[in-house]
């Protein structure tokens, strides 16, 4: 059996690049801020890009600033290349040719990179990312491909926070996952990359890798359109894929912890109906923000160096955890029970995803 | 597992009659939506699925276009913004309907593409099959239409009627033995003009019509063994019946 790995990883949000990031979320530094807007009353995890919101042009500011770090030379030119969006310059559609919606940033990406492979588009609302990563690990597991590239981005947008607002899901002031008084979520934008390869691959290119995709899962709830089943089921049968029906050894969980009343409440059932013993675990929303598609691949990032240390980043925002968990990082980080993280995101449309991530023990 | 296409539906949106069951649970629904679940319904029509072992790979160029408009128009014009607008306008709202209303519990994953989305699903669909996640994939490609699309096309494109095309993968009818994209880079506008041309001699122009012409060629019994796609934005093959 194949485990792919990922070899090279990078993003940008509000907070900074990974290392920045990183060290803002293991201090309890948040990168939320208002929002100016006069109707809108919420806070945002914005980046600083001159350009307007919702915009091609901050779309194509992000790729720019997000993918700096990334070692272009050591891409293999018939790297394969999966985006994970929702929306794009949402806020330009008027359907003109340059304009990166959602559905152009693929064919716009691979030529910015000057990638030969094919390019695909996950548009699977929250989860987009993961299942992005997800994907990629199918290709190499398959022989599909040797290499490929997921990179997650979304942007703040005019038309994504007028939608969640009219759907009152928004909180009023940063987000607080897990908390018994959370309102809502607060939006964020940003870039995330990882690069998935076969373990062949990343040899022969003389790269150790950060670590090990062994596990994953995707499903459906079957069930509501905007918001998740109440009892987790969905999540659930992730959880089961992904550690082989509780076989694989799960260290800590990066939630989804959009900060919403319903959403981190179908967490925290799913999670104390499947692990016996439930591990630590936390969600970087009250940090970074909710940033949609990009979310699953930013925080796949973020789990590279919880591995490394150790650890799992204390939850920015929570003051005082949901009466049903008792597990939840509150204002310090706690040590992973084994090295390994499993990360989940859930979106509407009832779709649910996750991946297990393990050390590199190289 | 050998793959296999078990059957195909299509759908012209304009004669779109949404099924007496479904009426209520599509009331809120906009037309992406409401084709993607109509078309659904008429691929299912007298078959057993296992829903919790099954995958659903939506697949679309330009997604539910229309609803999007509608809510950037409602945000330009300061009208107040309908939250059910809102939830349609997102890409994966579709799946999530069809999942709920057919029992779907695998994966509900949404694509799009402006090359081949419908192969692009098609492939993944078949991975998963192989792999043996699964035992059934719907791969369903929905587009819709808006005469704005002129404008990015430079006036020269051929519009087309919006619908839908979907094939059910299981174990048993047509060995599908081999899905290969190549996508190849090109400028933007040849993608929006959309230029294919298929190796039975048909000329596609927009993104559902490659889907169409093998639906019609399935059920007439005229699918070649062998179908290729060529165009200036790669190459699509396809492997049908039995590799001798």
């Amino acid at each position: 059996m194949i485990t792919p790995v990922i070899t090279h990883h990078g993003l940008l949000s509000c907070l900074g690049n990974l290392q920045q990031t990183w060290q803002a979320l293991l201090d309890r530094r948040t990168g939320l801020t208002p929002l100016d807007h006069a109707e809108i009353s919420t806070w945002v995890g914005k980046i600083e890009l001159q350009a307007p919101l919702g915009s091609a042009q901050r779309v194509q500011h992000l790729i720019e600033a997000g993918l700096q770090d990334l070692p272009r030379e050591q891409l293999d030119p018939d790297c394969h290349l999966i985006v994970a969006t929702t929306k794009g310059g949402i806020d330009d559609l008027g359907l003109q040719q340059n304009e990166l919606q959602s559905w152009q940033i693929g064919a716009y990406l691979k030529e910015y990179l000057g990638l030969q492979g094919e390019a695909t588009t996950v548009s699977g609302a929250c989860a987009s990312g993961t299942i992005g990563l997800i994907q990629a690990g199918q290709k190499i597991c398959t022989g599909e491909a040797a290499s490929v590239l997921v990179v997650g981005i979304d942007i703040l947008s005019m038309f994504v926070l007028s939608g969640f607002g009219q759907l009152l899901a928004l909180a009023e002031s940063g987000c607080t996952p897990f908390d018994r008084d959370r309102t809502g979520l607060s939006l964020g934008e940003g870039l995330g990359y990882m690069l998935v390869c076969h373990p062949d691959h990343a040899q022969q290119q003389q790269i150790i890798p950060a670590a090990h995709l062994t596990g994953w899962g995707v499903s459906g709830d079957a069930g509501h359109i905007t918001a998740p089943c109440r009892k987790g089921s969905g999540l659930i049968r992730v959880f089961a894929a992904a550690t082989a029906e509780g076989r694989k050894k799960v260290g800590g969980i990066n939630g989804h912890g959009t900060g919403t009343v319903y959403n981190d409440g179908m967490e925290i059932t799913a999670m104390n109906s499947f692990f016996k013993s439930p591990p630590p675990f936390h969600s970087v929303k009250g940090g970074i923000g909710h940033c949609l598609g990009a979310a699953g691949v930013m925080e796949g990032c973020l789990c590279i160096p919880s591995l490394r240390e150790g650890i799992i980043p204390a939850t920015t925002g929570l003051q005082s955890p949901d009466s049903r968990t008792t597990m939840v990082t509150g204002e310090r980080e706690q040590p992973l029970h084994h090295p390994s993280i499993l990360s989940c995101n859930s979106g509407f449309g009832g779709i649910n995803a996750g991946i297990l991530l393990e050390r590199n023990n190289l | 597992m050998m793959v296999k296409l078990t059957a195909v539906a299509d759908l012209n949106f304009s004669d779109l009659e949404i099924p007496t069951q479904l009426e209520n649970q599509l009331r809120r629904a906009d037309l992406f939506t409401t084709g993607v679940v109509a078309c659904c319904h008429d691929l299912l029509k007298g078959k057993t699925i296992d829903g919790g072992q099954t995958g659903l790979f939506i697949t679309t160029s330009y997604g539910p276009m229309q609803c999007n408009l509608e809510v950037l128009d409602a945000l330009v014009t300061e009208e107040p913004l309908s939250p059910t607008l809102f939830a349609h306008s997102v890409f994966n709202t579709a799946s999530g309907y069809a999942s709920r209303i057919f029992g779907i519990h695998g994966p509900a994953v949404t694509q799009t593409s402006y090359s081949y989305p419908f192969f692009t699903a098609l492939a993944q669909a078949r991975f998963a099959l192989e792999q043996g996640q699964l035992t059934h994939a719907i791969v369903l490609q929905a587009e819709t239409y808006s005469p704005l699309l002129e404008d990015g096309k430079g006036g020269t494109a051929v519009p087309w009627v919006p619908g839908a095309v979907a094939w059910l993968l299981g174990p048993e009818g047509l060995p599908l033995h081999h899905v290969q994209v190549n996508e190849t880079p090109c400028p933007p506008l040849s993608r929006l003009q959309y230029r294919a041309t298929s190796s039975t001699g048909t000329r596609h122009h927009h993104p559902l019509s490659m889907g169409l012409e093998l639906n019609h060629r399935f059920t007439t019994s005229t699918l070649p063994t062998r179908y290729d796609i060529d165009s200036g934005f790669g190459t699509v093959h396809l492997l049908f019946g039995d590799p001798t």
